[in-house]
């Protein structure tokens, strides 16, 4: 697959090294970008203080392919949990937490939403904020 | 696009349509309640009113911004004729709805995350967290929380993530369409 990247990009005839090279690239980028991601969701596993499970729910098409950034917010964000709690004091608080993909979820949450606010009349303006 | 967009729906809708009529001998229900998820920030006065507040990822058509994207799609739908008489009932932004769903399948859920395109977080909060919510009338007592759409793509839009920024990310955030916004 690198090799096709690389030759789309322009580059003929890479070599082990070209190919190396990028998914090291690759590695890296993927690494930090779990990195971001796995601080703000424990931020609000944090924030959301609750006694049993955490379950967040996640959509897109990044996080539905990439198989390997999935395991390592899950590894993150129980890292980071750790370390926050110990910080606070708390060095043996294992929290609960879940993510869980949610297939085609802004689609169909508009979808109950819809269904919700025809239910209890809400679109004829008597709610709004 | 508008014109590929509108295409698309009324392919749908026919499609749709076709389905309830094989499934349901029915006559169709009167009107047609939408949902619309729209994933972009916007300033959400009512379930149904989405004021537009600004463009990323790449999509830019400054002449929306500040229109209500509810009717906006509602008077797309009426001008293709509507024949379905689809009502466009209420106006999400794609977090939220991932985490309505989220929680329809799961009362644990607490946050919907978003990571596509774009990123974006949306979250449960207690309303007496939320001063907007809490001091208003009566007809909000029995609520006790409320979801927020972060927007947190947006977190370091003011320079608060620059120490953890490289140059390879200027570099990146400079051939967006919005530098400097949502990097």
């Amino acid at each position: 697959m690198i090799t096709s990247l690389l030759e789309k990009l322009g580059n003929s005839t890479p070599n082990g090294d070209d190919t190396k090279i990028v998914n090291y690239i690759i590695d890296i980028i993927t690494n930090r970008a779990s990195q971001l991601i796995a601080c703000t969701l424990a931020t609000f596993i944090i924030h959301s203080n609750r006694s049993d499970k955490s379950t967040i729910a996640i959509d897109g098409s990044l996080y539905q392919n990439h198989k390997h950034l999935q395991v390592l917010i899950q590894y993150y964000i129980e890292n980071i949990l750790i370390l926050l709690d110990s910080k606070n004091g708390h060095p043996n608080r294992r929290r609960a937490f879940e993510l869980v993909i949610t297939e085609d979820g802004s689609g169909k949450g508009a979808g109950i939403v819809a269904a919700l606010a025809t239910k209890l009349n809400l679109a004829k303006g008597s709610f709004t904020f | 696009m508008a014109e590929c967009i509108t295409n698309f729906i009324k392919h749908h809708c026919q499609e749709l349509a076709s389905k309830i009529d094989l499934n349901n001998n029915q006559k169709v229900q009167a009107t047609l309640p939408l949902g619309f998820t729209f994933s972009f920030p916007t300033h959400q006065h009512a379930i149904n009113i989405g004021q537009i507040k600004g463009w990323t990822k790449n999509f830019d058509l400054p002449d929306a911004i500040g229109c209500d994207a509810t009717q906006l799609l509602q008077h797309s739908l009426n001008r293709i004729g509507n024949q379905y008489n689809i009502q466009v009932v209420a106006i999400l932004n794609d977090a939220t709805g991932t985490m309505v769903k989220g929680a329809y399948a799961d009362p644990t859920c607490i946050a919907g995350v978003i990571l596509g395109t774009g990123s974006n977080v949306c979250y449960l909060e207690d309303i007496q967290n939320v001063s907007k919510w809490s001091t208003r009338d009566p007809c909000f007592r029995d609520i006790h929380s409320v979801l927020i759409n972060t927007e947190c793509g947006a977190l370091g839009d003011n320079g608060c993530l620059d120490s953890i920024k490289t140059h390879f990310d200027s570099k990146l955030d400079f051939q967006t369409l919005f530098p400097g916004s949502f990097t």
